[in-house]
């Protein structure tokens, strides 16, 4: 079947996709590109003496364990904080006040196994700057 | 924001930190969709059908290289950038797929309706592409964001390829029932190569990121293996063009062979360790393209030439058609104008003979000297019709036979009777000898045996200027065979001529000594004798030696 000149009735679903991506492509280069609009989770620090760490191998053998707590932060803080790295960035491992979406997680024995937790001493439990739990909870709490 | 416990890649792409089936499952496959794509779009860029298909390679290629992207950077910002045009890929593949599925089995566009209809499925999708409902965020030390995607859109268009398959899966159905043997065959091949692509792109990346998702995996390496599919399509697509000329594209299967054998050896140096390993691919790779390139030309040239000869054969069977038609038209002819001829010729001779015999009264001798040239061109006009009528009946497949028992060696011994005063008025000497030994009875029309023997004795007379011609007649016992023979010692008969002496319209030296033959004489003799079930041929040591013309017909 040939199509010989292209009009919009024929091709309709083209002309309207087509612009509509390219919006899209412009939305998502902006959001993630320039605004930096999402959430980056990554490994903190935890002390296990402290907190109820998670457990995590060096090496596919487990012959060296860390601990670790799980941190959620908003990108644009920590790009302000940070820059584009966060080794070596304490401000990484803590949520701060100016901080718009942050979250510290420990580990839960009856969520994440007692295999997972590290032995800690104190109850602990997920730290938040948001809602409710940013009142409830001591806010900013270094790990 | 950097995922800090990987090396950034070289070149953009490049990672050791990867599986290296990452780059043998990604690259080939792209290389391979994209050729075909483009190949055959080439081929056709004004039919649909190619379009659509080299837009499904497109975008099957812009999600591997997204994919890729995702799997080898470690720059936040660039891999959910890439990341979150996953799932508007994943529909877009399935929207097309379904309207190529469309085209291929109808030939022809789909409605504006579908269209619409596929516009509102996908419009979700195109609208949270860029928000969080289609992705949150990246893990930045595992550097993936599967626990940052959301499970309704991920389920939306995963969900989406599935009906794509069933969608598909049902039109194929369809259209099968009523389809040509031929076309089914390329239903089962284009539906299987779709469908397989669509399942394994579909289903075991779907799998492998839920799996990893939820924890039971721990990496997505299983989601590698389903880019397959799509060298499985391309395969199926290669055999529909190379088979059925499908895509209105014309493909030799050595082409598609050394081009995939090509596409395969490279693919080799993304595993190979050592340098050693390196050097022997490549010097096979190269190896390959020259003796492919080598391949592929020759192929093409004996294509070529066959293409040629099978279109000559064409031409030339229309030719021949034409032809017969128009010896069909000159026969008719023939014998409508010979029709014609008869009649007239009859009043004639009819009228030129009652004035030779003083019918209308005395003539004078000058006068009668004249009517009887008009009566003698007449007899020998009547002759040529009759000969014209009988080739034209010969050949219309009308000639007929009244076959009865008859004395051969009575109608020779009176012809030979008949013409010997003919035979001695040119100084010759006629003889006629048998041996009497049985009877020669045969089977056949009496007449038309005499027509062809007088015909024999008499072209001999023709073109005998001095001594003496011989009519024998014999009988072989063994064989129950008369044959008869008239021996001259004429103007003889050269090897080129004897080729085709018994030919239409042939007239051989003869026409030069006799000027009055129309060349028919010999092929109506043929004709008429192998209607017979007997034999005719000529015999002689060369020109001006004289020549034997003999017949054979079975004795009863």
């Amino acid at each position: 079947m040939k199509t010989g000149n292209i009009n919009f009735r024929d091709h309709f679903l083209f002309f309207i996709l087509a612009p509509l991506i390219i919006i899209v492509g412009v939305i998502s280069y902006y959001r993630f590109m320039i605004n930096h609009d999402y959430m980056v989770g990554y490994e903190g620090n935890c002390d296990p003496v402290s907190e109820k760490c998670f457990i995590g191998c060096e090496d596919d053998e487990c012959t060296e364990e860390y601990y670790y707590s799980q941190i959620i932060k908003y990108a644009p803080d920590l790009y302000k904080e940070c820059g584009g790295d966060i080794t070596d960035c304490e401000a990484a491992n803590i949520c701060l006040p100016e901080d718009r979406n942050c979250s510290i997680t420990y580990c839960d024995p009856e969520i994440d196994g007692d295999d997972a937790c590290a032995i800690s001493a104190e109850e602990s439990d997920v730290e938040s700057n948001e809602g409710e739990s940013l009142e409830d909870n001591e806010i900013n709490k270094n790990i | 924001m950097i995922c800090y416990l990987f090396p950034a890649p070289i070149y953009f792409f490049f990672s050791s930190e990867v599986p290296k089936l990452l780059y043998y499952s990604h690259i080939p496959t792209t290389i391979i969709a994209l050729l075909v794509g483009l190949y055959l779009f080439w081929h056709g860029r004004k039919f649909l059908l190619n379009r659509l298909l080299l837009t499904i390679t497109i975008l099957f290629s812009l999600w591997t290289t997204v994919n890729l992207i995702t799997w080898t950077n470690v720059n936040s910002d660039v891999i959910l950038f890439s990341w979150s045009f996953i799932g508007l890929i994943f529909s877009l593949i399935s929207i097309y797929s379904i309207y190529f599925t469309y085209v291929f089995l109808n030939k022809k566009d789909i409605s504006v309706k579908l269209k619409t209809i596929f516009l509102v499925i996908i419009s979700p999708i195109v609208i949270f592409t860029p928000t969080y409902f289609n992705l949150g965020g990246l893990n930045i030390t595992n550097c993936d964001a599967f626990k940052f995607e959301q499970l309704p859109f991920e389920y939306y268009y995963t969900l989406l390829g599935g009906l794509a398959m069933i969608w598909i899966f049902v039109l194929l159905i369809r259209r099968y029932r009523t389809a040509t043997p031929d076309f089914r065959k390329q239903i089962i091949l284009m539906g299987a190569g779709i469908e397989l692509f669509l399942f394994s792109f579909f289903m075991i990346v779907f799998l492998a990121s839920y799996l990893t998702k939820i924890g039971i995996f721990p990496d997505s390496d299983l989601e590698l293996y389903g880019l397959f599919g799509m060298v499985i399509f391309m395969i199926y697509i290669g055999i529909l063009v190379v088979r059925f000329g499908a895509f209105n594209a014309k493909l030799i299967a050595t082409q598609a062979l050394i081009v995939g054998l090509i596409v395969l050896i490279g693919s080799q140096f993304f595993f190979i360790q050592t340098p050693i390993n390196f050097i022997l691919n490549g010097i096979t790779f190269i190896g390959v393209i020259v003796v492919g390139f080598f391949l592929i030309k020759s192929v093409k040239k004996e294509i070529q030439q066959r293409e040629h000869i099978e279109k000559l054969a064409v031409e030339l069977e229309h030719a021949n058609e034409k032809l017969k038609s128009l010896d069909k038209l000159k026969t008719e002819f023939l014998s409508l104008a010979s029709h014609q001829l008869r009649s007239p010729l009859t009043a004639i001779q009819g009228y030129t003979s009652m004035l030779l015999e003083g019918d209308f009264g005395a003539i004078g001798v000058k006068q009668k000297e004249a009517i009887d040239r008009v009566f003698q061109s007449s007899k020998h006009l009547t002759v040529v019709v009759e000969d014209l009528l009988n080739v034209a009946k010969i050949e219309q497949g009308g000639m007929q036979y009244i076959m009865n028992p008859f004395d051969f060696e009575k109608i020779t011994s009176d012809i030979v009777k008949d013409l010997s005063v003919t035979a001695e008025k040119k100084g010759l000497k006629l003889s006629f000898e048998t041996d009497k030994k049985s009877p020669y009875t045969v089977k056949g029309d009496m007449e038309k045996i005499r027509q062809v023997i007088m015909n024999f004795i008499d072209n001999s007379i023709k073109y005998t200027k001095t001594g003496n011609i011989v009519v024998k007649l014999v009988k072989d016992e063994k064989t129950k065979k008369v044959i008869f023979s008239v021996t001259d010692t004429g103007m003889g008969i050269t090897p080129e001529i004897k080729k085709t002496l018994f030919a239409k319209f042939s007239r051989g030296d003869g026409g030069k000594m006799d000027t009055t033959g129309t060349g028919l004489g010999l092929y109506l003799a043929k004709e008429i004798i192998e209607a017979h079930k007997g034999k005719v041929w000529a015999e002689s040591p060369g020109a001006d030696k004289g020549s034997t013309f003999s017949i054979e017909l079975s004795a009863i």
